[in-house]
């Protein structure tokens, strides 16, 4: 039971024993008065009652004295008073004589004998008379008057008297007050009993004197006693006999001269009155007893309530706790530094350090097993270093006891305090992601500085090398004015500066390509090509500068697959060949090296390639290996005798961080070294397309190539796909060629241009034939550089694409396919394949009016769609859809909340059923390579760029739904 | 002043929207609506509060429109100014110059096409 209601009970309990002391005590200041008032009641109505009985018979008496006087016959009275017995039933009738004779109506005469009679005769003249008498030993109540002296049966007579049996007169007058433990006397005003109500024998004497020997009175003097029984008015005295108390009521007798006195026990009166009290106090309580009940049924229900809410409230904030510290890492845990026992531990710690709430519980400093580091903090003396509401905040290492993971955590210690306890809070918060943010930063910082450095000392190397070529070109420009006149000098003069000008020019580009790399503004392509074709065209490069140097260069390419690779070729076989031409660098005359490759590990499409290039060569100090992939570093020894910017190494060392690979390096000084590039690549498998040309109606082609021997090359790589391959060296041959082959009605299906050519270059020569082949033509540039620099103004004269050099059939295949898909742009004759009426679209675009636009577009085209305002709305709408629901899914990529690619990725993993198969297809304003590698990467099936074009759209639909179908 | 004239005074591509959209009322019913959103004083408002989210959504929603409507110059500037605040705004003078080359194409662009628009109410 609560505190309260044993408080409320207690109150109550107060209450009433205090309401019946003081109950109790009125009562008994009371009880003189209330007894006497009590006692002189009773008395008084006994005086009445005595007083109507004896008026009574006087009254009768007196009458039949007036009736007796005037009757001279004895027999008439004797007659009269006869009846009258029998009508009052007295016992006897008297004629009396102031003496106590008697004689009676049958003449018998006697004496009234009784001591007390001589008293009554005394006044007998005066007054009327009732009391005892013994008549015939027989103890008889006597009512007598006076009358006119008259004379009956011989005897003189002065009064009449009738006397009742005893037990008559008590039956008239009842006595019997107290349960017979009183008694009551009627006395005389000289204290001599008159008439007494208790016994049945003769009581006589004087009360008082009987009284007084028995017992003494108690707050009156035995005078003032006699004197109030004579007085005329009522009161109440104390009495004692043996110790035990008495009432003593007198009672003025109104009859005639006399007192009733009462004697009641006080114990008596006061158990009477006690009663009175208890049931009354009984009744009090009856009565409150239900308000007492209600009220604390009332309030055990309400504190009940309240406890219940208290509960309850108690339960949510603790469930409130539980969801803080189980969704959170922070720990705090509550100690005294006195015993070092915790009072609270949240309840996470298990999860994040493995350790038990119990043993913590036992003793915080159990907590110290889990510190790394040695440093021990919580001594007694340390933590009073805290002050009151102060803390104080440290760092440390904490080891997870389970899993031994090493967290850094910030730990605050709060000292805080009441009146009686002083004690501690901890809290421990996993700081680790800052640490290791703090670290990286640190890191960059020591980069960037390191990097700036190696820049200024790069620039202080590179004024070396890029003076001793400028220096030359200068020098010798000078000598060639002098000798202008010499033809054969200028000839050698104009070498030397060739041969100059190529070596700063291999510098500026290593300097822009490291450049490019590092703003991070290089691209990878997804270019398709084989391993073959990878290792060909970096052996043509390699292999002559191989031989200059008489050195052995072999290529192993065992368990390649056959398949063809999809990656950015041109930067791997940068990447190739910048090792290997490092190999034949720092490789003596006479030496070997190889390029080995392989595929240690495949895994579905995907397949781990393995380049590895290795040489006998000078070797590399362990020093060096180190700094190797770092921009602008040299071996010392090397860099004034061997050229470069000291940058390949490390364009090569970020191409491949690029592509998400890692290369290594293993040498030994004077023994050679071993460079091992490792890539994921994806892989395609061969697409078996034998009808591939006669579906692009291509049996013969025209190339321009200044080199003859690009030209034989491509003749021999066309000769399986039955593609008859025509070549010219010079440009300005060309458009007259086309021209007459198709006067001869042989016209070529298609021209292959290279860019770079003497006397008249690509673009020249392909406006040349689109001027006299018209437009029907397709023409592709071949180039070996990137066509973004040449692609608007070779579009300009009429170029359809582009190939990258060195040739291959698969590029010349995509190629082909690029240019025809452009080119099917408005032919009418397929539109209405294309139909996409019918179908039902998702729209995800963030921006209203351009979403309205697309969507009436589609509505135009017969189609329908929904829409959604950005990515998580139109994944969600997806998701929700029933199965068949769209067709379609159009995805914005750059949208707020989430944008296209997440978007894409989040459907894809949803649980919708089409979520792997909805085709879905993204739009973008940037319709750069990366835009299209990242939304296919992320998921999406095709790329459609902005602003959409209803005819290339449906054309990408219609790709979507030949290969979905 | 027809679509293709007020194409012509903000120097835009009248051919190649034509070519997408299909009709003359389609663009004008596009473009007036493009006007009526005020994505420029959107914008500024935006640069003002220095809220970059806003910022860049205006300036990316005006390159889509530019893109949609053929509206090459508002294209272009605000392509311009959408790679500016894609991460964060930078400094007043850091952005001066592209936010003005923006308002003056986007101010011709109103201009003419409310030119349209009152010559057509009359």
């Amino acid at each position: 039971m609560s505190g309260k209601i044993k408080k409320l009970i207690l109150y109550i309990a107060v209450v009433l024993v205090v309401y019946f002391f003081l109950y109790g005590y009125i009562a008994s200041s009371h009880n003189y008065k209330e007894s006497r008032d009590h006692l002189l009641e009773i008395y008084s109505q006994m005086d009445n009652s005595y007083s109507m009985l004896v008026s009574q018979n006087w009254k009768m008496l007196d009458d039949w004295g007036r009736m007796i006087a005037g009757q001279n016959q004895e027999d008439a009275i004797r007659s009269f008073v006869s009846e009258e017995k029998n009508n009052w039933k007295f016992a006897d009738f008297y004629f009396l004589n102031s003496s106590g004779s008697y004689v009676t109506l049958d003449g018998v005469a006697g004496n009234m004998n009784c001591p007390q009679f001589q008293d009554i005769s005394e006044n007998f003249n005066d007054t009327n008379f009732m009391g005892h008498v013994f008549i015939d030993g027989e103890d008889m109540v006597l009512f007598a008057i006076t009358t006119d002296s008259g004379v009956y049966e011989s005897f003189g007579y002065t009064g009449i008297g009738i006397t009742y049996k005893r037990e008559a007169v008590d039956k008239l007058v009842d006595v019997s007050a107290f349960h017979e433990e009183s008694e009551c006397y009627l006395v005389y005003p000289d204290g001599n009993i008159m008439f007494s109500a208790k016994f049945n024998e003769w009581d006589s004497g004087n009360l008082v004197t009987r009284m007084l020997d028995n017992g003494r009175f108690r707050g009156v003097e035995e005078e003032e006693f006699r004197e109030k029984i004579r007085g005329n008015s009522p009161s109440l005295e104390l009495y004692e006999v043996d110790g035990i108390e008495y009432y003593v009521a007198c009672q003025p007798l109104s009859f005639q001269k006399g007192t009733i006195l009462g004697i009641v026990p006080k114990s008596v009166i006061n158990s009477n009155m006690k009663q009175v009290r208890w049931i009354s106090i009984l009744i009090a309580v009856l009565a409150l007893s239900p308000i007492i009940i209600g009220i604390l049924y009332y309030f055990v229900s309400w504190s009940k309530e309240r406890f219940r809410e208290k509960d309850m409230e108690i339960h949510e904030r603790e469930v409130l706790f539980q969801i803080l510290t189980d969704q959170t890492d922070d720990i705090y845990i509550i100690f005294s530094s006195k015993d070092y026992r915790a009072q609270y531990v949240s309840p996470n710690i298990e999860r994040v350090f493995g350790i038990s709430v119990a043993q913590i519980q036992d003793d915080v400093r159990n907590l110290m097993v889990m510190t790394a580091d040695d440093k021990i903090t919580l001594t007694g003396t340390q933590l009073e270093l805290i002050d009151i509401g102060e803390y104080w905040e440290t760092s440390r290492s904490l080891v997870h006891q389970k899993t031994k993971e090493r967290k850094c955590y910030k730990e605050m210690l709060y000292h805080v305090s009441d009146s009686k306890t002083s004690d501690y809070i901890m809290q421990l918060s996993d700081r680790t992601r800052e640490r290791n943010i703090a670290e990286q930063l640190e890191n960059a910082l020591g980069m960037a500085k390191s990097a700036s450095e190696a820049k200024t000392t790069f620039l202080s190397n590179m004024s070396h090398d890029l003076r001793t070529p400028m220096n030359a070109i200068v020098g010798i420009a000078t000598l060639l004015s002098k000798e202008a006149d010499h033809p054969d000098k200028v000839r050698e003069y104009a070498k030397k500066i060739t041969a100059s000008s190529n070596v700063l020019f291999g510098l500026i580009n290593d300097i822009l390509d490291m450049s490019k790399i590092e703003n991070g503004k290089i691209t990878l392509a997804s270019d398709l090509f084989s391993m073959e074709e990878l290792v060909e065209g970096v052996s043509v490069i390699v292999l002559p500068q191989a031989k200059a140097k008489q050195q052995q260069f072999e290529v192993y390419t065992d368990g390649i697959p056959e398949e063809a690779f999809i990656g950015d070729r041109l930067r791997l076989q940068q990447i190739l060949l910048n090792l290997l031409s490092n190999a034949v660098k720092y490789t003596p005359e006479h030496g070997k090296f190889d390029l080995t490759i392989t595929v240690p590990e495949s895994t579905g499409e995907y397949q781990l390639v393995r380049f590895t290039v290795h040489d006998n060569g000078i070797g590399m100090t362990k020093e060096f290996q180190q700094n190797i992939f770092e921009p602008f570093e040299r071996m010392e020894d090397s860099s004034r005798t061997i050229q470069g910017t000291g940058l390949g190494m490390a364009i090569v060392k970020n191409l491949v961080d690029i592509m998400g690979g890692t290369i290594t390096v293993d040498s030994t000084l004077g023994m050679g070294s071993t460079f091992t590039v490792e890539l994921v690549l994806r892989t395609k498998k061969p697409q078996a397309d034998p009808d591939f040309w006669k579906n692009y109606q291509i049996s013969r082609i025209l190339l321009i190539d200044d080199e003859e021997v690009v030209c034989r090359s491509v003749q021999v790589m066309m000769e399986d796909t039955g593609v008859l391959v025509e070549y010219t060296t010079d440009g300005r041959e060309a458009d007259a060629l086309v021209e007459r082959e198709a006067e001869a009605g042989t016209p070529y299906d298609l021209v292959l241009v290279d860019w770079k050519m003497p006397h008249q270059d690509g673009i020249e020569t392909s406006r040349r034939i689109r001027e006299s082949a018209g437009n029907q033509l397709p023409i592709l540039i071949l180039t070996a550089f990137d066509w973004e620099g040449i692609e608007k103004e070779a579009r300009s004269v009429g170029v359809d694409g582009f190939l990258s050099k060195p040739f291959l059939v698969s590029a010349f295949k995509n190629s082909i396919v690029c240019m025809k898909e452009s080119e099917l742009v408005g032919t009418d004759q397929e539109e209405e394949d294309l139909s996409i009426a019918g179908l039902h679209f998702l729209v995800v675009e963030d921006y209203e009016i351009n979403r309205d636009i697309l969507m009436e577009l589609l509505q135009m085209e017969g189609a329908t769609s929904e829409a959604a305002v950005n990515g998580a709305e139109g994944a969600e709408m997806f998701e929700n859809s029933k199965e068949g629901h769209f067709d379609m899914i159009l995805m914005d990529v750059q949208m707020p909340v989430l944008n296209g690619y997440e978007a894409t990725r989040r459907i894809r993993s949803g649980s919708h059923p089409q979520s792997s198969t909805i085709p879905i297809i993204a739009m973008t304003a940037n319709a750069f390579e990366e835009d299209v590698t990242k939304s296919l990467e992320s998921g999406m099936n095709e790329h459609v760029a902005k602003p959409i074009d209803m005819k290339v759209f449906k054309r990408a639909v219609n790709r979507l739904r030949g290969r979905t179908s | 002043m027809t679509i293709k004239e007020c194409y012509a005074q903000m120097e835009a591509d009248y051919e190649g929207v034509l070519g997408r959209l299909g009709s003359d009322s389609m663009i004008r019913r596009y473009l007036v609506r493009f006007v009526q959103t005020d994505e420029m004083q959107k914008l500024e408002q935006a640069l003002q509060e220095g809220s970059q989210e806003n910022a860049f959504t205006c300036a990316h929603n005006m390159k889509g429109i530019g893109l949609n409507l053929g509206l090459t110059r508002l294209f272009e500037t605000s392509a311009v100014f959408c790679d500016l605040v894609r991460t964060a705004i930078p400094a007043l003078e850091d952005y001066e110059g592209e936010l003005c080359e923006l308002q003056r194409a986007y101010q011709c662009m109103k201009e003419a096409v409310n030119q349209m628009e009152s010559e057509t109410d009359r």
